[in-house]
C-alpha cells in the first residue's frame, strides 16, 4: 500500500501512462490494479467527468447523521465543500494540510484558527469566522441529528469569533488529537445564513452551498448529481462539470461501463474485476486501481452470551474459519487478511501479530479444554446444560455472507458447534445489533482517514448508544490513553498495544481489509487514488 | 337497478379506502425494524433516536398515529419522508409521472396489439396461428426480469446490437423528445409483453365465440361483408371482458413494476414503494398506499361504469347487472 501511495503521488505531478500495445495483452499494472506514472502530459481545462455511484444520497449536508454515508461524502468533500484542513494524500496518517484555515495553534484548552481571506460561498456570500461558528454550533446543537460528528468533536465549550479571519475554539478539557482532527478535517464550511432557522428542513440539506471548486447544479433522484466548475475559485478545477450517475445495479453498471459511459467506474464487484482482466475493451481503454482503503470486515461475538464468554471458545471459532477457502472462492484473492482495527498499512498495527491459522484439530482440543464436550452424542458440544450453538444475524441482501457462512457453518458443525443463519432485512439488522439482540453478526468498519479512534467501537461506555455492539470491556484504560496521547509516536505505541489486546481477547474475528476496485478511462488524467479517494478537482480529460 | 348498483358501489369507496389504509398503516408500523437505525453511519445516540422518535410521533399509540395521519390526509398533507425530510407529495410527484408514462404507454400498446393479434388469431386455424398462440402462452409465463435482461443484452449492450440505451428515461436532463422516446422503447416493450399475451387470448376467445353467435350468422346471411361484421359486431361484443381486465390493470399503471424500474433505472412508483418499505419510511409508504388505494378503487368503479356503457344489455330495464 505504501508503494502504491508513493507511486501515485509521484504520478500526480507527471503525466500519462504508455498507450497499451493492442497485440500485447494486459500489463502487470493492469492485472494488479496498480497506478502507473503518467508522463509528459500537459493538463487542459474543459469537458465533463462522469462517475458511477452505486449509492444514492438522501441529502448533502455533510454534518448530518442521515446524510453521513461515506460514499457521498467523497463526492461532495473537495468538490462542493471544503474543510478547515485536509488529509495529505501522500501521507494519509500524517499531519493535515491547511485548506480554509491558513494555520492553527493549539494551546491547553483552545484552538486558534487563522482563516483564508477572500473566500466566497457559491451563493455569493463571503466565508468568514462567523460561518465556522455557525457550522460548529449546528453540529453541537443537541436537538440536531449530528451525533456522529458531535461525538467526534469532543467537549467544545464555545466558539469565539475574534475577527472575521480568526476564530477560537475553546474546550472544557484539553482536546485529543482525534478531536482536533475531526474539527479541522471533518467540519465543512457552510454559510451561517443557510443554517439559520429550523435545522431539520433547511434547504441546504438538499441544495448544498459550499466554498469548493464545484457548485451544486442539480440532483435528479435515480439519475445523476451534476456539479459545475466555479470559474473564479482560488484553486479552480480543470473539468467544466462532474456528473455522478447513480446506477445501483452492478450488472447494469458493468454494461454501461463496457459501453464507455463512465470515465471513472467505481465499486467493481470482485467477480467482474476478475472476469474482465483479459477483455481487450477493458485493458485497452481503462486503467484499474485496486486501492487498500481503511476498511475491514469482522465477525462480532456478543460477549454477554454464555457461549462466547470464554476467550478459548472465541479463539477456537477463529481456528474454524476457513479463511483460505473463502479467499479463493469468495474474495477471489483480492482481499488481505487482517487482525487489526487500524488501517492495514499503518504503523498502528503490530506486524508481529499474525492471523490465527485454520486448524480444526487445535480448535477441537481448545473447546475440550474449555469444557465444551459432546457428552450426549448429538453432534453438538455442551457445558452445564448449555449447548454450543448460536444464531448468525445476517442481512438478507448480503450475497457475500450467503457464500461465506455455509462454508464456516460446515467447519463449525464438524467441530460440534451448531450455527444457524438468521437473515433479516436492513431495517432490522442495525436496530437489533444496537439492542445487542444477536449472538453473532458481521459488519465492516471504514474511515476515509488513516487515523481512526477506536474508542466508540471498543470502549465499554459505548455499549449502550455507541458502536460497541459486542459489549467488549477489556481495553477501556488503554482506549482512554490513546485518546489523550498528544505525541504521534506515543499514540502509535499505544495503538499497537490495543491491536495486541484485541487480538488476544478476540471480541471480533477480524477478517479482511477490503480494497476499492475502480477503473479510470485512459482519456482521464490526474486522478490519483488515495485513502481520501480521488481529488476530482485535479482530474482532467482529453478532448 | 344499474343506477342503484353504481350508487351502492360508490358508497362503498370511502369505507374500502379507510380499511385499506388502516391495514397498510398497521402492517407498516408493526413490521420489525426502525427507520432511525438503518446503518452503522446513521444516528447512534439513543437520546437522539428517542428525540427523533418523539418528533416523528413514533412514540404514540398506533391508533392515535393513524388518527393524526388521517387528519393530515384530509388537508392533502402526506407529511415528510423520514429519510430525507422532503415532502411525500414532492417525492410522489416526481415518481408518478415516470411510472404513468412508461406503464400507460405499455398498457396502450398492449391493448392495441392484443386486439389486433386476438382478432387475427380468432379467424385463423393454420400453423402460423398455432405458433403465435403458443408464443403468447409462453410470453405470459416468462418472468419479466428475464425478458428485461434479455432485451437489454440483445438490444442495448456491446454484446448485442446496441440500438437502445441501457438506463433511465433520457440521456441527459436536457435531452429532446426523440431521445426520451427512444429510452422508453425497451421498458415499454417489456411491460407490454405479458399484458399483450394475456389480453390477446381473451380477445381471441371472445371474437371466436362472437363469430358463432346467431346474430352474426344472421348478419352474414344478409350479406354483410366480413370486415364490417368483425369490426362492428363481433369485436365490440368480445371487448366487454377485455375492458374489465384493462380496468383491473389500471392500478399497475400507477404502481409501476419494481423489477422493470430497477433493471431499466427508472425512479418510479415501484422503486419508491420498494425502497421506502426497505427503509421503513412510513410517511412515504402511506403516501404510495393512498395513491394506490385511490387508483384501485377508482379504476374498479370506472370499470363497472365502462362495462355498463359497453354492454347494452346492462342498460335494459330490469337488468340486474
Amino acid at each position: 500500500m505504501l508503494l502504491v501511495v508513493v507511486a501515485s503521488t509521484s504520478c500526480s505531478r507527471c503525466g500519462a501512462r504508455a498507450v497499451p500495445d493492442a497485440g500485447a495483452g494486459p500489463d502487470r499494472a493492469w492485472l494488479e490494479g496498480r497506478p502507473t506514472p503518467e508522463l509528459g502530459l500537459v493538463s487542459r481545462t474543459g469537458g465533463t467527468l462522469t462517475l458511477r455511484a452505486a449509492v444514492e444520497p438522501t441529502g448533502f449536508s455533510r454534518i448530518d447523521d442521515r446524510f453521513a454515508e461515506g460514499t457521498m461524502a467523497r463526492y461532495t468533500t473537495g468538490t462542493i465543500y471544503e474543510t478547515l484542513a485536509r488529509v495529505d494524500p501522500s501521507k494519509p496518517d500524517g499531519a493535515l494540510l491547511p485548506w480554509l484555515a491558513r494555520s492553527w495553534a493549539l494551546t491547553d484548552r483552545s484552538l486558534t484558527l487563522e482563516l483564508l481571506h477572500d473566500v466566497g460561498f457559491h451563493d455569493g456570500s463571503a466565508f468568514d469566522a462567523a460561518d465556522v461558528r455557525a457550522t460548529v454550533a449546528a453540529v453541537l446543537e443537541a436537538k440536531n441529528p449530528t451525533v456522529g460528528l458531535r461525538a467526534a468533536l469532543g467537549p467544545i465549550s464555545e466558539v469565539v469569533v475574534e475577527t472575521p479571519d480568526r476564530v477560537v475554539v475553546r474546550y472544557s478539557r484539553g482536546p485529543s488529537p482525534f478531536e482536533v482532527r475531526a474539527l479541522l478535517g471533518g467540519v465543512p464550511a457552510m454559510p451561517s445564513e443557510a443554517l439559520a432557522g429550523p435545522y431539520d428542513v433547511a434547504p441546504i440539506h438538499q441544495h448544498p452551498i459550499g466554498t469548493g471548486p464545484f457548485r451544486f447544479v442539480r440532483f435528479t433522484p435515480g439519475d445523476r448529481l451534476i456539479l459545475e466548475r466555479v470559474a473564479n475559485h482560488r484553486a479552480p478545477a480543470l473539468v467544466d462539470a462532474i456528473h455522478v450517475r447513480f446506477v445501483k445495479d452492478d450488472t447494469i453498471a458493468a454494461q454501461l461501463w463496457e459501453k464507455g459511459e463512465f470515465d471513472l467506474m467505481t465499486r467493481i464487484p470482485p467477480a467482474h474485476w476478475r472476469a474482465i482482466e483479459h477483455e481487450p475493451w477493458a485493458w485497452k481503454n481503462y486503467r484499474r486501481f485496486r486501492i487498500d482503503e481503511n476498511a475491514y470486515a469482522w465477525i462480532g461475538w456478543n460477549l454477554k452470551r454464555p457461549v462466547f464468554a470464554d476467550v478459548r471458545v472465541r479463539r477456537a471459532l477463529a481456528m474454524l474459519y476457513p479463511a483460505e477457502v473463502i479467499s479463493k472462492a469468495v474474495e477471489l484473492g483480492l482481499e488481505r487478511r487482517t487482525t487489526c482495527p487500524f488501517w492495514i498499512d499503518s504503523d498502528s498495527c503490530d506486524p508481529e501479530v499474525r492471523p490465527i491459522p485454520f486448524d480444526p484439530a487445535r480448535a477441537k482440543a481448545l473447546l475440550d479444554e474449555a469444557g465444551w464436550k459432546d457428552a450426549d452424542g448429538d453432534g453438538v458440544r455442551e457445558q452445564g446444560g448449555v449447548r454450543l450453538e448460536f444464531a448468525f444475524l445476517m442481512p438478507t441482501t448480503s450475497a457475500r455472507l450467503g457464500k461465506v457462512l455455509p462454508l464456516f457453518q460446515e467447519q463449525l458443525k464438524n467441530a460440534g458447534v451448531s450455527m444457524t443463519m438468521e437473515p433479516v432485512d436492513g431495517a432490522q439488522l442495525m436496530s437489533r445489533m444496537r439492542a445487542h439482540d444477536f449472538d453473532a453478526a458481521a459488519l465492516s468498519w471504514s474511515s476515509p482517514d488513516a487515523l481512526s479512534d477506536q474508542w466508540e467501537i471498543f470502549h465499554s461506555s459505548q455499549a449502550e448508544g455507541g458502536k460497541n455492539y459486542v459489549q467488549y470491556a477489556g481495553a477501556d484504560e488503554l482506549l482512554d490513553r490513546i485518546r489523550t496521547a498528544s505525541e504521534p509516536a506515543e499514540r502509535k505505541r499505544l495503538e499497537r498495544e490495543l491491536h495486541r489486546r484485541l487480538f488476544a481477547d478476540q471480541p471480533y474475528l477480524f477478517l479482511t481489509a477490503r480494497p476499492a476496485l475502480d477503473a479510470v478511462k485512459n482519456r482521464v488524467h490526474g486522478l490519483t487514488p488515495s485513502l481520501a479517494w480521488y481529488e476530482l478537482a485535479k482530474g482532467w480529460v482529453d478532448p | 337497478m344499474t343506477r342503484r348498483l353504481l350508487l351502492t358501489r360508490l358508497g362503498w369507496l370511502l369505507p374500502s379506502f379507510l380499511v385499506i389504509t388502516a391495514v397498510t398503516f398497521a402492517v407498516a408500523h408493526l413490521a420489525p425494524g426502525d427507520p432511525l437505525q438503518l446503518s452503522e453511519d446513521s444516528v447512534t445516540n439513543q437520546a437522539v433516536i428517542e428525540d427523533a422518535r418523539r418528533q416523528l410521533e413514533l412514540d404514540r399509540p398506533l391508533l392515535h398515529r393513524y388518527g393524526i395521519w388521517l387528519g393530515r390526509l384530509v388537508r392533502f398533507d402526506l407529511g415528510a419522508s423520514v429519510t430525507d425530510r422532503r415532502p411525500v407529495l414532492d417525492k410522489i410527484g416526481e415518481a408518478l409521472p415516470r411510472t404513468v408514462v412508461v406503464s400507460g404507454l405499455a398498457l396502450l400498446l398492449a391493448v392495441a396489439a392484443s386486439i389486433a393479434l386476438g382478432t387475427f388469431l380468432a379467424r385463423r386455424t393454420d400453423r402460423l396461428s398455432g405458433a403465435l398462440s403458443a408464443s403468447l402462452a409462453l410470453a405470459s409465463g416468462v418472468p419479466s426480469f428475464w425478458v428485461a435482461v434479455l432485451l437489454l443484452l440483445v438490444f442495448a449492450t456491446p454484446r448485442g446490437v446496441e440500438w437502445f440505451p441501457l438506463q433511465g428515461l433520457a440521456s441527459s436532463p436536457e435531452a429532446g423528445l426523440f431521445d426520451r422516446l427512444w429510452h422508453l422503447v425497451l421498458p415499454v416493450a417489456c411491460l407490454a409483453l405479458p399484458t399483450t399475451a394475456m389480453l390477446a387470448r381473451y380477445v381471441r376467445e371472445g371474437v371466436a365465440a362472437a363469430l358463432e353467435q346467431d346474430f352474426i350468422v344472421a348478419a352474414r346471411s344478409r350479406g354483410l361483408d366480413e370486415r364490417r361484421l368483425l369490426l362492428r359486431h363481433a369485436l365490440p361484443n368480445a371487448l366487454v371482458p377485455v375492458i374489465t381486465i384493462v380496468g383491473l390493470q389500471l392500478p399497475h399503471v400507477f404502481a409501476g413494476s419494481v423489477v422493470i424500474e430497477r433493471v431499466f433505472g427508472i425512479q418510479g412508483m415501484g422503486l419508491l414503494a420498494y425502497e421506502s418499505i426497505g427503509t421503513r419510511d412510513y410517511p412515504v409508504v402511506m403516501g404510495v398506499s393512498v395513491v394506490m388505494a385511490a387508483v384501485t378503487l377508482g379504476s374498479m368503479f370506472l370499470t363497472d361504469l365502462a362495462a355498463v356503457v359497453a354492454d347494452p344489455r346492462a342498460r335494459l330495464p330490469g337488468s340486474d347487472r
